[in-house]
């Protein structure tokens, strides 16, 4: 006689029978292939017989690998004035304002190295670029972020080889290591690190437990404090003098954006419809641009302006084909970059007036520090990983070609040089 | 192809030992064996077979680059399904879409199977709709990949028993769910 089934090996059996997809046909060695590629300078090394011509061999694949690139990326200084008109412009923030002229600077981002660690990527405008590992063992965790001034990258990482891990600060180039803070970041979870526009103030998030990680960049130590928690790109934000946090509030029944002030630990909630998917502070520190869709399933995502007392909320292009999925303002504050999961940015002015709009691939956005450039992550490409540069003055998309192997699930870190 | 499967402790070994130093035959010998198990707890987060077949795509990558990490061959099966598990959960919060499984194709999968397990498989789909994907890939890994709380708490950096807790939590918030449908 059998013994009833209990509910948990009935689930078991769910999952074997029926939660499982269809099989197919494994191509190992192309799997492997592909998985390898982004590998391929580190296999230059493996052929290398000592360190001296391990050096030699890693500096000549990465000039030749980023000699085709920087063609593209040697148009990164061009001073074409914007061809777009908004009818108005935001204020800018006060440290924007009391800012020196502000230039293109280098290209940041994190290469794999090909036996388990990772080479920073400095790449400058004059086309030289330097590669530096970085302080810390392994693979950094998160997205590793340059300020915007261009003065210190943040990322996450295990300093000393053992856990936990840790919110590190170094100096642009990947030296002078601090850790702001020791913790439990989860290796299962992905984390993100935004920085305030003023550069000032670092955030970081924990998944488990959650919470999140504020680290003042000129301060010895950063602290926790237990709000939010957000995974993917647009789930956080600083206000652009660091003061405050927005946040996706998934807590809300109806949704919303949470904002904490982080110097009296007050909060509250802008009460916004739908089901809130990105956020991104306006430069003037006065409103915030969020994507929503009508229900967690919904693939109508359209993107929205409110300003910070739940008034005067805007649709910028309400009834879109396909998903908004992601959006950055300019560093100028004129300007806000959105792009579309059915392949295309569109660019609004200030106002919410659609400026302009782009065919390329749908990715993580960054925008060049002279706001005239926006880069596009290309995603999920495993073999191919890379950028796009879209010149908004002429509208031409360049491939970025020296950008493989970047985190796809972080924009690139565009730094800037603040005269 | 066919490749024979890895069934001994020292095979695996040197297979995985292999793979780290760079030999991409072994890496692709790894595939073989593995790439089923990640697809499956793939698929059960994120509920379509394109979008698993993307998460599987960058956990071999991720698995490429971090295979020296590995301290225990042993434990390789459980690492690189812990990866996937994780890729997955990225995919779905990045693609916002919470769709576990399609419905009609549960229906027409389940189709001639024993009524009570037609409706359990239709029900669970919608139960599991409702949790998030921490959640789903925990239960992928107990269920999918059949990981113990031992095995899954190693992966995920947790305790045994919170694990343990963890689970046990879920599965009687979906057996409720599954009793009230």
């Amino acid at each position: 006689m059998h013994e009833p089934l209990t509910f948990e090996s009935r689930l078991a059996d769910a999952y074997e029978r029926y939660l499982a997809p269809a099989p197919v046909t494994v191509d190992a060695r192309a799997i492997a292939a592909a998985a390898t590629a982004s590998a391929r300078r580190a296999s230059v090394r493996q052929f290398a017989r000592s360190p001296i011509l391990a050096r030699l061999a890693l500096a000549a694949a990465l000039l030749l690998g980023l000699a085709v690139g920087l063609v593209a990326f040697g148009g990164l200084l061009d001073n074409r004035q914007l061809q777009m008109q908004p009818t108005q412009t935001a204020t800018p923030s006060a440290s924007m304002a009391t800012a020196g002229p502000i230039t293109n600077g280098p290209l940041f981002m994190v290469v794999p190295a090909g036996d388990g660690t990772a080479q920073y990527m400095t790449v400058y405008p004059d086309r030289n670029g330097i590669a530096a590992s970085l302080p810390i063992a392994g693979w950094p965790e998160g997205c590793p972020t340059i300020s915007p001034d261009g003065r210190s990258l943040a990322f996450i990482g295990i300093a000393d080889g053992r856990n936990p891990r840790d919110l590190i600060v170094t100096a642009a180039d990947g030296t002078s290591p601090r850790t702001l803070w020791s913790g439990d970041f989860s290796s299962s979870s992905f984390h993100q690190v935004v920085w305030s526009a003023d550069s000032g103030t670092v955030a970081a998030t924990l998944a488990q437990p959650v919470g999140t990680v504020i680290g003042k960049r000129d301060a010895g130590r950063g602290e926790l404090v237990g709000i939010g928690g957000g995974e993917f790109p647009g789930s956080i934000a600083l206000s652009p003098d660091g003061r405050l946090l927005a946040m996706i509030d998934s807590g809300a029944p109806a949704g919303g954006i949470a904002v904490n002030n982080l110097e009296d630990n007050s909060g509250r909630t802008i009460a916004v419809a739908g089901n809130v998917r990105a956020i991104a502070w306006s430069p003037d520190g006065e409103s915030l641009a969020y994507i929503a869709a009508s229900g967690i399933e919904a693939n109508d995502a359209d993107v929205y302006i409110v300003r910070l007392d739940g008034s005067d909320v805007r649709s910028l292009d309400q009834g879109s084909p396909g998903n908004e999925t992601h959006l950055a303002w300019s560093p100028d504050g004129r300007l806000l970059a959105v792009t579309n999961d059915t392949g295309y940015v569109q660019i609004f002015d200030a106002t919410g007036a659609k400026a302009s709009r782009i065919n390329t691939t749908d990715g993580q956005l960054t925008w060049a520090p002279d706001s005239r450039s926006i880069l596009v992550a290309i995603r999920y490409l495993l073999s191919n990983r890379t950028a796009e540069r879209i010149d908004l003055a002429t509208g031409v998309v360049t491939q970025v070609a020296g950008a493989t192997g970047f985190y796809a699930q972080c924009p690139v870190s565009w730094g800037a040089v603040v005269k | 192809m066919t490749e024979v499967a890895i069934r001994d402790a020292a095979a695996i070994e040197s297979v995985v030992a292999r793979a780290a130093a760079g030999d991409e035959a072994a890496f692709a010998r790894l595939v073989t064996e593995h790439h089923p198990s990640m697809a499956r707890v793939a698929y059960a987060i994120t509920g379509d077979a394109e979008s698993a077949a993307d998460a599987v795509q960058i956990a071999w990558a991720t698995a490429w680059r971090r295979l020296r990490s590995l301290r225990d061959a042993g434990t390789v099966r459980a690492w690189l399904v812990a990866i996937a598990a994780n890729e997955a959960r990225q995919v779905v919060r990045r693609q916002r879409r919470r769709t576990i499984v399609d419905l009609s194709k549960v229906a027409e999968l389940a189709h001639g199977s024993d009524p009570g397990d037609r409706i359990l498989v239709a029900d669970l789909a919608r139960a599991l709709r409702s949790l998030d994907p921490d959640e789903r890939s925990l239960l992928a890994l107990r269920f999918a990949a059949g990981l113990d709380s031992t095995q899954i708490a190693e992966q995920l950096g947790l305790s045994a028993s919170g694990v343990r807790s963890r689970l046990s939590r879920l599965i009687e918030r979906l057996r409720l769910d599954l009793d009230h449908a």
